[in-house]
């Protein structure tokens, strides 16, 4: 797992109030119960914060796994 | 251990079995990280376990504060629904957009009032039917009560986007739309007697109305005036049980540019901000507290630093700052005028100061800046004794109950010591500076009441009883056939259009109750059916006059020689229950015709969800033979088919 994977692990545990040890890196919407489409959108707002940066509508909802959100961060983030 | 290890091992000893143990190591760490939700989540479960749940509520409502978030609201209502026990009341919560979220936060809005709320969210702009459709889910969660919130913009579009309009136009406009929810409030009211129906008034939303439209006398400032007292005096004529709910008011103490988060709502169909949520649903708990009863009765006031500056003792009867125009007397009688309105709506008020009897007689008799005079007290316990035992006695002697009272105190060491004593009592904290104490007392919603207090509080009580009343009243309605026609039902059935594969797509791959087969598909298999001269796949548009559901259904077909073969068929569920399943099947019977075929085949696949499909093709007139597996193939002739037609309260668009 990369540092990046890791660092948005975090976060989303965080916002979705579950251990980060729980999460795999198939982690994604759906896959865990608590990441709803509803907290989906909470995430999105802190994954932005923690990151800087500012995610348009249509990557917010194509994000919906650990590995889509970690490269649209990614690529963000440069 | 840092912040996360201690949540950790709390979590750890409280699956363990060792609740107290858990609970010591996790409220540490709430104290110095107030605003950790998860610390939060794991206390209030650790005193679930313990069974005290008071406690656990409010923990989860000092969380719902600390972080008002969507994810918040939705952890707390997992909480509650997961370990909660019982509810104290169930709602639900239906109307335009997304509501879950607003659904959740009503959780927590109860919480902060000590009630235990169980919600439940209606579909996505499925409102209408819901009211109607006695079947509608929403009903399965049996809710006590139904608040229902309106897009203005959707139900009266000439208001919001015209910007010159007559008053007549305007005044017909929205007492069609009035005449229409009061028919549908009356018939929802009737077949579910015993449910309070509450209403939020029409607000102005994403702040559309526009700001020109000169010196008319429908104004756009004015227009939303309008609609609301149409709207209430229409329900107080004739559905008198509905609570109207102030929306717009509760739009402006939110802020106008406070109402919508753009992106919630291009994204997810949310129509308010957190914000905005957190005060709807102040207001909605406010009505839950009063139709259980629980509004308090009692204001027990302070005097000196709480209803007057100064300390008579020391100043002397005039010496004390109330009244008058400069600071901070005037403050002092803003708080007093403020006491003095909520005596005007019943509310009655108590005097408890550690103070000589007489001295603090005087002020409320000599003091020429007093609104509250000694008349205006129902009771009084001014002396030297302990605030907690006085308030026993003023409880004893006003004939109510201490959890009725609320406890207003300057004093944080008099609270503290009422809190502990009787946690019953609501005893909230008053701000620092005496200039906000008006603005305090007018936010603090607990002396709520309804217009029809005595009659509300016994309906929730013969809940039961009640339901088995409207269970004679739904058999016996005959209302639906005509809600039906009232609805303006649009259906647009055509082959698909090169534009709509992807939606076709997805509606196939995310519809799970009427959905024959339940066989997903990928882009490509439908691109490919699309293209063949051997498919036809049928798009299904719903409108309504509340709202276009889009393209909400779809059918394959694959063409052979004699028979059409139903590959697959369904329906959003958005969209069931208004006759559109007969249309669709209509509209494949006359594809067929078209195309020579002198039968149609179908098939039912059974799975975990899709049994409100499992009657359709032998309805319309298939006939079935049964599958070892379960399954069920169905054929028909044309000539069984022949007297399908779409129903009379749909207008049809058919390629066919």
């Amino acid at each position: 797992m990369t540092e990046m994977q890791s660092r948005i692990l975090d976060v989303i545990a965080e916002t979705l109030m579950i251990d980060a040890d729980d999460l795999s890196q198939d982690a994604a919407m759906g896959v865990v119960p608590e990441w709803t489409s509803f907290a989906h959108l909470s995430l999105m707002a802190a994954i932005e914060e923690a990151f800087g940066i500012e995610l348009s509508m249509d990557e917010m909802s194509k994000a919906t796994s650990l590995e889509t959100l970690t490269s649209t961060v990614q690529a963000k983030v440069g | 251990m840092d912040t996360r290890e201690q949540i950790k091992a709390a979590g750890t000893l409280l699956k363990s079995g060792a609740v107290a143990t858990a609970l010591e190591t996790i409220l540490p760490v709430i104290s110095a990280e107030p605003q950790n939700t998860r610390a939060s989540l794991v206390a209030a479960d650790c005193h679930m376990a313990l069974g005290n749940k008071s406690d656990a509520l409010l923990v989860l409502a000092a969380a719902g504060d600390a972080a008002p978030t969507t994810a918040t609201m939705s952890a707390i209502t997992r909480l509650l629904a997961k370990s909660g026990g019982d509810a104290a009341i169930r709602a639900a919560v239906i109307g335009h957009g997304t509501l879950e979220p607003l659904a959740d936060h009503l959780c927590v809005a109860g919480a902060a009032l000590g009630l235990h709320v169980a919600t439940k969210a209606g579909e996505y702009d499925q409102w209408a039917r819901e009211l109607m459709d006695p079947d509608a889910d929403v009903w399965q969660h049996r809710p006590q009560v139904v608040f229902l919130t309106l897009d203005t913009a959707t139900l009266l579009p000439k208001l919001v986007d015209d910007a010159v309009l007559t008053m007549d136009e305007m005044l017909a406009d929205i007492d069609d739309v009035v005449q229409l929810l009061k028919q549908m409030l009356t018939a929802a009211a009737t077949a579910h007697a015993g449910v309070q129906l509450v209403i939020h008034g029409f607000g102005n939303g994403a702040n559309v109305l526009p700001v020109i439209g000169g010196d008319r006398e429908n104004h756009p400032a004015n227009r939303l005036a309008i609609a609301n007292q149409r709207l209430r005096s229409a329900l107080a004529a004739d559905v008198p049980g509905v609570v109207v709910i102030d929306q717009a008011g509760i739009e402006a103490t939110v802020g106008t540019s406070n109402l919508r988060d753009e992106r919630l709502y291009f994204l997810a169909g949310i129509r308010f901000t957190d914000t905005l949520m957190r005060t709807m649903a102040t207001y909605q708990a406010a009505v839950l507290s009063a139709l259980l009863g629980k509004t308090r009765k009692c204001l027990v006031l302070d005097c000196d630093h709480t209803l007057w500056g100064g300390v008579v003792g020391e100043d002397g009867t005039h010496g004390v700052h109330i009244g008058g125009s400069s600071n901070p007397g005037n403050a002092f009688a803003a708080f007093q005028k403020g006491i003095k309105r909520l005596q005007s709506r019943g509310v009655i008020l108590a005097v408890l100061s550690k103070n000589n009897e007489q001295d603090a007689l005087d002020v409320f008799q000599k003091h020429p800046g007093m609104l509250i005079r000694e008349t205006d007290i129902a009771a009084h316990r001014i002396n030297w004794n302990d605030k907690a035992s006085n308030l026993t006695e003023l409880a004893r002697e006003l004939n109510i109950g201490t959890d009725s009272m609320v406890f207003l105190d300057d004093n944080p060491m008099e609270r503290a010591l009422m809190r502990q004593v009787h946690p019953e009592v609501l005893t909230p904290e008053l701000p620092a500076d005496p200039s906000g104490y008006a603005a305090f007392l007018a936010s603090l919603r607990v002396f709520e009441t309804l217009q029809l207090t005595g009659e509300d509080v016994n309906r929730t009580k013969s809940y039961a009883e009640n339901q088995q009343r409207s269970k004679l009243e739904q058999a016996s309605g005959g209302d639906y056939n005509a809600y039906l026609h009232s609805l303006g039902i649009r259906v647009k059935c055509v082959a698909s259009q090169p534009g709509s594969l992807t939606r076709i797509t997805q509606l196939i791959n995310k519809t799970n109750q009427f959905n024959a087969t339940t066989r997903r598909v990928t882009d490509a298999e439908v691109a490919e059916m699309h293209a063949s001269p051997e498919w036809i796949v049928i798009e299904t548009h719903v409108s309504d006059r509340f709202g276009d559901s889009g393209l909400t259904g779809v059918a394959m077909c694959e063409l052979s020689a004699s028979t059409l073969r139903i590959d697959n068929v369904l329906l959003s569920c958005r969209v069931l229950g208004r006759g559109v399943e007969t249309t669709l099947m209509a509209c494949i019977a006359k594809a067929a015709a078209q195309h020579g075929c002198t039968e149609i085949s179908a098939c039912y696949l059974p799975s975990a969800k899709n049994a409100p499909i499992a009657d359709y093709f032998g309805k319309v007139g298939f006939v079935a033979s049964e599958q070892l597996d379960g399954s069920k193939n169905y054929t028909a002739s044309m000539n069984a088919l022949s007297a399908l037609t779409s129903p009379a309260w749909i207008s049809l668009e058919s390629s066919w």
